[in-house]
């Protein structure tokens, strides 16, 4: 039955005239995002990373799958690449403060271009000694040197990785940061395998020139639109996230256009465009992480209708000795000799070395040497394919497990998740933020006339097991609760002593 | 309410022995435990590590106030001390912690607690008697900066 209705699909999809075949495409690919979608909790659940979900479903619906979707246009690969890994970068950064980038600036930027280089080195003397040429094995080497801001994201904060944060700050930070190095990289080996000597030695002053252009722009593009955002009146708040979103479209093109890392310029913007006070936080926040999903979700189903599976066995033995010998040599001893040398306790730097995600970055690297017509490009496609299911898969799947087993696991509980969303079009004085009441905080069990709150500070409001209970000075705070309170800033740190710790998109 | 009302001098450690979190706060639960009035010291220490694990009491600036409403003591007690080379506390500045305040209580006196609790914020935020409390050598002279500082603040710490 099934088959019968996809060879109908199929036909129909070559055959039919136009609306209905925009509509079957649709369709398609509607239902594969629908599985996806509903499936990923399961799948978290097994520990699997959502992104192999969704590479199966999309070799599923390709050429020799169900689905029948021939699509091998790898301009097109590259462009829709990267427009969702903008998406991606972007939303990383919105949800990463300037502060929390300070914290890990030193090894997140060692790691993203002295690691980077280290890991595609030692990547490419791999796959030299797994008898491939000189030329593809650098190829491979810079290709997937970088790791992927896409799986980590999915795998650290979806996967409810409950991860030290500064260690879980850092591997995301390195992710972000990273990608440019391995884009000039594989440029760069690309220059040097069509023999354009001259370009060669520009390329390797043109790395920190890049960066420096990319992350300049990148702030202060992030800067400028926090400012008119904040000044501007917009006509309704619907057209905020479109605000940010162009901000995010000119970022990386501005940059990429002047010579900089487009890359590093639209997440540094996601970092600065965002503050405690920005107006329509919480909404920015949530249609960013939509748009997030749907660009990591189209861009491994791609990825997946892309591939194809005969190819992939004529390349499996080598692509499965790459990737491993990376998991398990490469990575971690570039990771040791970027972090050691800080005094980056040992535990922690073998961590980071176990926990090199690969994803979207390498398969959009892969389309450079197809779209310049190298010889043996589409065997480094498929390979890379086997490099990065192998490097998700395996630490994706076991990070959990790996945090808990070597101690790494944060003190404290993830943030509990608001149930009453306020939202300011307005940036405010104040600053106001809800808190789920456990039984251990101070303020369980006290009446509101008993917190002794500064002048400047109150309880709005209480939503207790779904009713809205108002505050008087006899309420008394119980577990359970979820308490709405403003305060000036500066009274923050007193308020989570009180209170403990503030709940998620709750108030923005 | 005077924090010296409730601190005896021989519940300051100046220098503690820790050099991490949980030893830290053990350490200053155990010099109360000396006290008839905690009566069960595992579950005072174990109260304490669950309110750290809703959100980390370092509070910035060097300092750190672990707290607890537990049955395992009889009223309000408080310990102090300091740590030196300052300690890691997941503070929400990600400053390292030199000086720690333990503050605990039965549950049913949670008003005592909380005004306590914010007592000792409001009196640690004065950042120049920060520094004087991290110049004492001994505990003596770490209670009498407290005792003194209390005294010239004239309004007592309510």
């Amino acid at each position: 039955m099934f088959a019968i209705l996809t060879q109908f699909l199929t036909a129909a999809a070559s055959t039919l005239l136009e609306p209905a075949a925009t509509a079957v495409l649709l369709i398609i690919f509607g239902v594969l995002i629908l599985i996806a979608v509903l499936s990923s909790r399961a799948m978290n659940r097994l520990g699997v990373p959502t992104v192999l979900l969704l590479l199966v479903l999309g070799m599923l619906g390709g050429t020799q799958g169900f689905g029948g979707i021939w699509f091998h246009n790898y301009h097109f690969a590259y462009r829709l690449g990267t427009i969702a890994l903008i998406l991606i970068l972007f939303e990383g950064g919105f949800n990463t403060s300037p502060a929390e980038v300070r914290t890990v600036l030193w090894p997140a930027a060692l790691l993203a271009t002295l690691g980077v280089v280290l890991s595609a080195a030692l990547t490419a003397l791999v796959a030299l000694f797994c008898g491939l040429s000189m030329h593809e094995s650098m190829l491979i080497g810079a290709i997937v040197s970088s790791t992927d801001a896409a799986a980590v994201f999915s795998v650290l904060r979806a996967g409810k990785v409950n991860l030290r944060p500064r260690l879980s700050r850092l591997i995301e930070i390195e992710s972000c940061f990273n990608d440019p190095t391995a884009v000039m990289l594989t440029t760069l080996v690309i220059a040097i395998i069509e023999n354009h000597k001259e370009s060669v030695g520009w390329l390797l002053v043109n790395i920190p020139i890049q960066l420096i252009i990319g992350a300049a722009g990148g702030i202060i593009i992030g800067l400028a639109a926090r400012y008119v955002l904040r000044k501007a009146t917009l006509s309704t708040s619907g057209l905020a996230p479109v605000f940010t979103l162009a901000a995010a479209m000119v970022s990386y093109s501005g940059a990429t256009l002047i010579n900089g890392s487009g890359f590093l310029a639209v997440y540094l913007t996601g970092v600065f465009l965002n503050s405690p006070s920005l107006p329509y936080r919480s909404g920015l926040t949530r249609v960013h992480a939509a748009l997030g999903w749907l660009a990591q979700i189209s861009m491994f189903l791609m990825l997946g209708v892309m591939v194809l599976p005969s190819e992939l066995l004529h390349v499996a033995w080598v692509g499965l000795a790459i990737a491993v010998l990376l998991a398990l040599i490469a990575r971690p001893l570039a990771v040791a000799a970027c972090l050691l040398p800080l005094r980056f306790p040992i535990k922690e730097t073998a961590f980071v070395g176990w926990v090199g995600l690969r994803g979207a970055v390498p398969v959009i690297l892969a389309t450079f040497p197809l779209m310049a017509h190298l010889p043996g490009a589409e065997k480094i496609f498929n390979i890379v394919f086997f490099v990065v299911v192998i490097n998700t898969l395996f630490p994706g799947s076991t990070i959990r497990w790996v945090t808990r087993r070597m101690g790494l696991a944060s003190d404290e509980k993830p943030a509990p998740e608001a149930v009453l969303e306020i939202n300011s079009p307005r940036p405010l004085k104040s600053e106001m933020r809800s808190f789920l009441i456990e039984k251990s905080v101070a303020v369980c069990g006290a009446t509101l006339a008993d917190l002794a709150l500064p002048s400047s500070a109150a309880v709005m409001l209480i939503v207790r097991d779904g009713n809205l209970v108002a505050p008087r000075g006899k309420t008394v705070l119980e577990a359970g609760d979820h308490v709405y309170l403003f305060f000036d800033q500066a009274d923050r740190p007193l308020m989570e002593l009180l209170f403990g710790r503030s709940e998620e998109g709750g108030v923005g | 309410m005077r924090i010296t009302d409730i601190l005896q001098p021989k519940d300051v450690l100046v220098p503690m022995m820790a050099t991490e979190k949980k030893a830290a706060i053990k350490e200053l639960v155990d010099l109360l435990a000396k006290s008839p009035d905690v009566k069960d010291p595992e579950l005072l220490l174990a109260s304490v590590l669950e309110r750290e694990s809703t959100r980390t009491t370092g509070v910035g600036h060097g300092l750190a106030i672990p707290h607890s409403k537990c049955a395992g003591v009889k009223k309000l007690l408080v310990a102090m001390g300091r740590v030196n080379p300052p300690i890691n506390f997941n503070s929400i500045d990600d400053q390292p912690v030199s000086i720690i305040v333990l503050l605990v209580s039965p549950p049913e006196q949670t008003a005592a607690h909380i005004q306590c609790l914010a007592g000792v914020s409001r009196l640690m935020t004065i950042e120049g008697f920060r520094n004087t409390l991290l110049k004492c050598q001994t505990a003596a002279e770490f209670y009498a900066a407290i005792a003194d500082r209390e005294k010239a603040l004239e309004t007592p710490v309510k």
